[in-house]
């Protein structure tokens, strides 16, 4: 009986393999048709893994932009590593840094976007209003709206494009 | 050793380009993530949201750089990757889950984890992709490693019997064993799903 139990499944050890290995040739033709139900259910298994593997590496390899910023951080890193700190009079690009800052608001917690997203909302708005001061309004006749509340449109759609932006990163993130 | 020219790296074993790197050349290091960016890369992607690969990549290598004057040559460099990039992964993964429980008590990769990779009218796909994900992440490790091994870095058996010093026949059967996880593990997914 044990020798029997040992053999069967040094078997299906064997069937299971054969067909990983048939699916990783690229066989097509290739498919999960064991009589053993377990077997069966095994290549099925693999056949699915099979799939979702070549199709995830066909359709997103990494660009050659990501690489490129990828060495430049790790160039960065090496040269902290080598000597301890930054090199001195060495700066990061812009990208790095935008980069470091997509980091780290990427991998904060949901609130702290949130407020974060807020404080910047609110410094754009102040910026606005600043800029657009009601008393710098110049008249322009015939103009609908009125050029004393060029500093509140401003402002208005600054506050709309940071909402729609804020609402894009949200839904995309889930 | 860092007058070579980078040409010349591309014709160099590993142990030699980590001699090199060890010894301060960049060069040498550069032309080690060339070789293996691919590679760190395919593992990474089949475990991690696809929005996070590039991330994680980039921290395996930052963690090489950082890790790599304490490597002995005790194994193969490739082995010794592969433990950083496992322990990348299981860092994303701990970070993330500490965030996620607030949202999610099942979260571990509650999320869609490839945006990009498949649009909507491909749903079912996606949800397979989240799947197996979960399922691989949530398996013993030896199990999930013999399934990357063979899946997604393409080692034949033989070749993985090596690396892990045991027969040919153990390296089926734990392949077998890990499969047989991997579909439960991918079943009871579905049922608290």
């Amino acid at each position: 009986m044990g020798d029997n139990d040992a053999l069967h499944n040094q078997y299906l050890d064997d069937q299971l393999a054969e067909f990983a290995d048939q699916l990783l040739k690229g066989d097509k033709a290739v498919t999960p048709s064991s009589d053993d139900a377990e077997l069966r259910a095994l290549q099925e298994t693999a056949k699915m893994l099979q799939q979702v593997v070549s199709e995830s590496e066909a359709e997103a390899p990494l660009d050659p932009q990501s690489v490129q910023r990828i060495r430049q951080r790790l160039a960065a890193e090496w040269r902290a590593a080598r000597f301890g700190q930054q090199v001195a009079g060495e700066k990061t690009t812009f990208f790095q840094k935008l980069d470091d800052l997509r980091r780290f608001f990427s991998r904060s917690p949901r609130p702290v976007r949130f407020a974060l997203s807020f404080v910047i909302l609110a410094a754009l708005i102040a910026l606005a209003i600043f800029f657009f001061p009601e008393n710098n309004a110049v008249h322009l006749p015939g103009t609908a709206l009125g050029t004393k509340n060029w500093g509140m449109a401003a402002a208005g759609g600054v506050l709309f494009l940071a909402v729609i932006g804020l609402i894009w990163s949200l839904l995309r993130k889930r | 050793m860092n007058t070579l020219k980078a040409p010349l790296f591309d014709e160099l074993s590993d142990d030699e380009l980590v001699r090199a790197a060890q010894d301060g050349s960049l060069d040498a290091f550069n032309m080690l993530f060339e070789r293996y960016l691919p590679v760190v890369t395919r593992r990474v992607r089949c475990v991690a949201p696809a929005e996070e690969v590039q991330d994680i990549t980039q921290e395996v290598f930052i963690a090489v750089i950082r890790s790599l004057k304490n490597f002995r040559f005790e194994a193969r460099f490739s082995t010794w990757l592969r433990t950083l990039v496992n322990r990348q992964v299981a860092d994303y993964y701990r970070n993330r889950a500490r965030k996620v429980q607030a949202y999610s008590i099942d979260g571990l990769v509650d999320d869609p984890g490839g945006d990009g990779l498949f649009g909507e009218d491909n749903s079912d796909r996606r949800d397979e992709v989240i799947a197996i994900r979960q399922a691989l992440m949530k398996i013993p490790e030896n199990y999930r490693e013999i399934i990357v091994l063979r899946f997604v870095e393409g080692l034949q058996f033989d070749e993985i019997a090596v690396l892990h010093g045991q027969s040919l026949d153990a390296a089926k059967s734990l392949f077998r064993r890990a499969m047989k996880a991997l579909t439960q593990q991918i079943i009871s997914g579905e049922g608290h799903g």
